[in-house]
């Protein structure tokens, strides 16, 4: 029976693998669903459950939730949505580490050996790391929902009070494998609200733009979870899992920090800090509007078009808009592309999902370096509500906070029109540079109307 | 279930080539995966799945036992949840 955990280990792994590339990846996803669903078949052989009509209503109820949530959530609510799973795996990590802890408190009053010490090891890390998960992701899904203040939350003392919990989350995880008592308390309950409260406190005060970072960090924690779940059982399965989906998580969770310019250890602060803000060149002018009827002879005129979709156009939903438009400017004779930044959108990639949902031809995407190369001989650069993956200052100023990150060049393009709701400022709370730049136009209003309006004028021709 | 021979060695050594396995698997994947790869290994993490049927088998209470009702209840959601979504993610990048 050990030959078919394996088996479906084997199909996690290479699902995992082929999901590494776009033509493969749906069929990747299929064998490692098949994987789980062999892991899952072969426990409830070994361990028959006594109910089995409990278990399968439970089971189904889940499961049509599941489904029923998974084919109905809006594409541009994809970041709450993996938030709130990634919670609700937590959370079942944390009680597997209730009931194998409540079990093992039942049995072994007197039998303190290496082995039963290394099983409580496991099942505090289960509840621990399992509990921050669940808490963490629900705060991450308030904030990414608005459902909370999508800013950064906090209080005085933070600082202090996050340490001391960690010290209280030590105290009580001690005193319960060396089984004392806390103040009367069991520690083994203590330790449970603890580790609640630590999610919580953790991601509270760290900012909505920074949000997709600790739900990817958050991943990678529900794998962990997973694997000391398996560790107290001595899973193999499970054990397996965890840790692909622990070091899987980490190394996206870097690959997006490294595409925002940001280290995992600022992320986790919280927002840049207020003086970094100040230390950039002050800014002079205005930056030069323009009106939809106007912006209609660049694009008109324009050869070569680049598209430039943003955080703007998931928010307002104006993926379909975007198409409409570049659909016209086709027709029209011009050359259109979308010059696709890694960390558009709401969520790294999140852009492609939304591109893809309103049938943007795939060729058309160009990444980061290949639309660079570009920008020179593009004549109109439509930004639709990108900001800081445009911001020359990560090339130009060395004081600013962004230097560094990589962004996409649209300032050398001959003209760029940027579709803006009002003047705010991106999720790093900075001037934009290129919108007072010569070449620049502003064309403030929401993404969605403006693209119909400019799509109009070339149906009136 | 026995817990005595457990060679830990042996475990540990899986557990990092387990982990490797994850690093080298992601490290060099396109930025446009990034979201349905997210969602894939969420669902992925809902393995935890597994533990909890193994602990409703032998569990001896009540209170244990609607434990473990709930935890298999949102793994559920999280496992069915998660492939359906990035499926139809997924389904869309094909087209």
């Amino acid at each position: 029976m050990d030959i078919t955990f394996v088996l479906a280990a084997i199909l996690l792994i290479v699902g995992l693998k082929l999901m590494g590339r776009a033509a493969t990846a749906r069929k990747g996803n299929v064998l490692s669903g098949a994987g789980m669903l062999l892991a899952v078949a072969m426990t409830l052989w070994i361990f028959p459950p006594k109910n089995i009509w409990v278990l399968v209503s439970v089971v189904i109820f889940g499961a049509l939730i599941g489904i029923w949530t998974a084919s109905y959530v809006k594409m541009t609510a994809m970041p709450e949505l993996v938030a709130l799973f990634n919670g609700f795996g937590g959370l079942a990590s944390l009680l597997v580490g209730v009931v194998e802890g409540l079990k093992l408190m039942r049995t072994s009053d007197d039998s303190v050996g290496t082995g039963v010490v290394s099983t409580q090891v496991a099942i505090v890390s289960a509840v621990i790391i399992g509990g921050i998960t669940f808490t963490g992701s629900l705060v991450a899904y308030g904030k990414l929902s608005r459902k909370l203040p999508s800013g950064s939350i906090v209080f005085p003392f933070q600082v202090y009070v996050c340490f001391v919990l960690l010290c209280f989350l030590y105290w009580s995880s001690c005193g319960w494998i060396v089984s004392q008592s806390i103040f009367g308390f069991d520690p083994f309950y203590a330790m449970i609200a603890f580790s609640l409260i630590a999610g919580i406190l953790f991601t509270l005060h760290i900012g909505g733009g920074d949000m997709p970072v600790v739900i990817a960090l958050l991943n990678s924690l529900s794998g962990v979870a997973a694997c000391a779940a398996g560790l107290i059982s001595i899973n193999k399965v499970l054990i397996v899992a965890g840790c692909l989906v622990g070091t899987s998580g980490l190394i996206l969770t870097l690959i997006m920090c490294k595409a925002m310019n940001r280290s995992i250890g600022k992320v986790l602060l919280g927002g840049f800090k207020a003086s970094e803000i100040k230390a950039q060149s002050k800014s002079s002018g205005d930056p030069k509007t323009m009106t939809v009827e106007d912006a209609y002879f660049p694009l008109e005129a324009a050869r070569t078009v680049a598209i430039v979709p943003g955080y703007g156009l998931a928010v307002a939903q104006a993926q379909h808009a975007v198409k409409e438009l570049a659909q016209k400017l086709t027709e029209n004779g011009a050359d259109v592309f979308y010059a696709v930044h890694p960390v558009a959108g709401r969520m790294p990639g999140h852009m492609n999902v939304l591109l893809a949902e309103a049938d943007v031809d795939y060729d058309q995407l160009t990444e980061l370096e290949a639309a660079n190369a570009r920008f020179p001989e593009t004549d109109v650069a439509l930004v639709v509500g990108a900001n800081d993956v445009v911001n020359p200052a990560a090339v130009e100023n060395k004081n600013s906070p962004l230097y560094g990150m990589p962004i996409l060049e649209v300032f050398k393009a001959k003209t760029v029109l940027v579709l803006k709701r009002g003047q705010g400022k991106g999720f790093s709370g900075l001037e934009n540079e290129l919108f007072l730049k010569d070449n620049v136009r502003m064309i403030y209003g929401d993404a969605k109307k403006t693209l119909t309006q400019l799509a109009a004028q070339f149906k009136g021709e | 279930m026995e817990t005595v021979n457990i060679d830990y060695g042996w475990l540990a050594f899986c557990m990092v080539l387990a982990g490797w396995l994850g690093f080298e698997l992601i490290g060099k994947i396109p930025s446009q995966l990034h979201t349905p790869l997210m969602s894939g290994t969420n669902a992925i993490s809902g393995i935890t799945l597994v533990g909890a049927l193994a602990a409703l088998s032998y569990t001896t209470d009540v209170i244990a036992e609607v434990l473990c009702y709930v935890a298999i209840f949102f793994a559920v959601i999280n496992v069915v949840g998660g492939y359906c979504v990035t499926d139809r993610m997924l389904k869309m990048f094909k087209k």
